[in-house]
């Protein structure tokens, strides 16, 4: 696989609050990597930079093997909070990206509702985000993101909110779907066993500010099973690492 | 039947209590033996502004004409202003406490010298109209833009939103309910505006009237001319009420919806 992105060394500080020191990682292309990390570490801050929305204050990123300066509009980003629209139907909430990119309306439309299938969302293009339920409102933020056809999706806990029984069916479709989409997908979530059931790669990261702790390649088979001896070893392994770092947080 | 129904419940309330009144004053005016020049009988008033009718009518038209005009100049405005103070943080933070300072100035002061500055013609009565309405709406339309989800915008931001489309995709949708809110106070209050400009000095107009038959005595007709302005604040925030679900449809299904929700929790 090669390397999609890359990033060394990156520094960021709020005046005088240092928020991300020495962090580095890297991506395969269609890989899925998580990072993971005390609640306030740095994670978002990192995303947003990748988005294009602040800047490093030092350090290199690249793209597909190029020097890369982040600017929105490069990568697709989602949040855990979904912000659809009220006033848009489903089908006009998930054109957004296409719609500001200047794609025209009924070509954008049509897009969009040829994967309104494949995001359980098929009969709910005109509905409006309050009639749909938590799960169906997260993967309709999913599908706004998916189509704006970036290769590089950033998902900022897109699952934190929802309870634990929606949280499982929508992680086995994530799943399903990146098997077929591909894409490469950083992903946050302060959620061990998340990223063991979701990740090719997890980053553990450090109490603010967020740097590297250690790196986790994991390589069981899909879908993975909580149970199996090697899930629950490596989650312990992980547990053990983050301890220090949460309490660091809640001191 | 269903919907005749609805309309009772709706309305009947204030029906009734509005016929209660009006029938507790008929009494005490008829049988209180009160003279109709301290407080005329609801009856003697409707008489008096049927047979003043086309007077009163051709007056309103008159007080409308100055109201529409000076509403639709604040509406304008304000929104104007509004964008003007969410683009700029700085100017917000100058401009906004003068704007609400401006409202402690009593218009009654300010009334006859913009007679004394801009004579007896409409233009007084569309800036006191303005006067009136500018502060709501603007307020209303400055909330309703800060009130912007930050994650949505954000989000737009991400996506390489132009700040023109942020703008209008984003923070004008979004302060709609709160711009509405303005908007009813300041179409309610902006009769009783062109009523004062007019009360002041003027050729023609519901305060012209107001005025004129105080000083002749006519209790009556004085009560039919408030009658009338009363009718007419009524009909405009039934108006914009329903022009307001016309825009904004969404909205009000989604409060029912909620409301349903929680009131079947209640139970």
């Amino acid at each position: 696989m090669s390397e999609k992105l890359k990033i060394k060394n990156l520094y960021k500080s709020y005046v005088k609050l240092p928020v991300l020191q020495d962090l580095s990682l890297e991506a395969a292309a269609g890989e899925f990597v998580t990072l993971i990390g005390p609640s306030g570490c740095g994670k978002s801050t990192l995303f947003s930079i990748l988005a294009g929305l602040e800047t490093a204050d030092a350090g290199q990123i690249w793209y597909d093997g190029q020097p890369f300066q982040p600017q929105p509009g490069k990568m697709a980003y989602m949040l855990q909070r979904d912000g659809l629209m009220p006033w848009r139907t489903a089908l006009d909430n998930a054109i957004l990206g296409l719609e500001l990119a200047k794609i025209p309306h009924q070509q954008a439309r049509q897009k969009a509702l040829s994967l309104f299938e494949a995001f359980g969302l098929k009969g709910f293009e005109n509905s409006y985000p309050w009639q749909l339920s938590g799960g169906m409102r997260q993967r309709l933020a999913l599908l706004r993101t998916v189509l704006t056809d970036k290769e590089i999706l950033l998902l900022d806990e897109p699952f934190g909110a929802l309870d634990a029984l929606t949280r499982t069916s929508l992680q086995e479709w994530l799943l399903e779907l990146q098997a077929k989409l591909r894409r490469t997908i950083l992903f946050i979530t302060h959620d061990v066993e998340e990223a063991l059931l979701l990740s090719d790669r997890v980053y553990v990261l450090s109490h603010r500010p967020a740097s590297l702790k250690t790196v986790q390649v994991v390589n069981l088979p899909f879908p993975r099973q909580p149970a199996d001896p090697e899930f629950v070893r490596l989650k312990s392994h992980l547990l053990e690492i983050l301890r220090p770092e949460v309490q660091n947080a809640a001191d | 039947m269903q919907q005749i129904r609805g309309w009772l419940k709706a309305y009947g309330p204030a029906f009734l209590i509005i016929g209660l009144f009006l029938l507790v004053w008929q009494l005490y005016a008829d049988l209180g033996n009160v003279s109709p020049n301290i407080l005329p009988s609801p009856t003697r008033i409707f008489s008096a502004l049927v047979s003043s009718w086309e007077v009163i009518w051709d007056n309103t038209l008159q007080t409308l004409y100055e109201t529409f005009i000076g509403f639709g100049v604040a509406l304008a405005l304000g929104f104007l202003f509004a964008a003007m103070l969410d683009y700029s943080p700085l100017i917000k933070r100058g401009i906004y406490p003068l704007l609400i300072a401006s409202q402690t100035i009593p218009l009654v002061a300010i009334a006859p010298l913009l007679i004394v500055w801009f004579g007896f013609d409409i233009l007084p009565k569309i800036i006191i109209v303005w006067l009136v309405c500018f502060f709501p709406i603007t307020v209303g339309a400055v909330d309703g833009f800060a009130a912007v989800d930050p994650d949505t915008s954000r989000l737009f931001r991400a996506m390489g939103a132009k700040r023109g489309e942020i703008f209008w995709k984003l923070k004008v949708p979004s302060a709609l309910p709160s711009l509405f809110s303005g908007i009813r106070i300041a179409i309610t209050y902006s009769i009783g505006g062109a009523i004062l400009g007019e009360y002041v000095g003027a050729e023609k107009g519901l305060g012209r009237l107001i005025s004129l038959y105080s000083r002749s005595f006519s209790r009556s007709l004085v009560f039919a001319v408030v009658f009338i302005t009363a009718i007419l604040s009524l009909l405009l925030f039934v108006g914009v009420t329903l022009l307001q679900r016309r825009v904004m449809p969404w909205y009000f299904e989604m409060r029912g919806k909620k409301s349903g929700v929680r009131s079947q929790k209640s139970e």
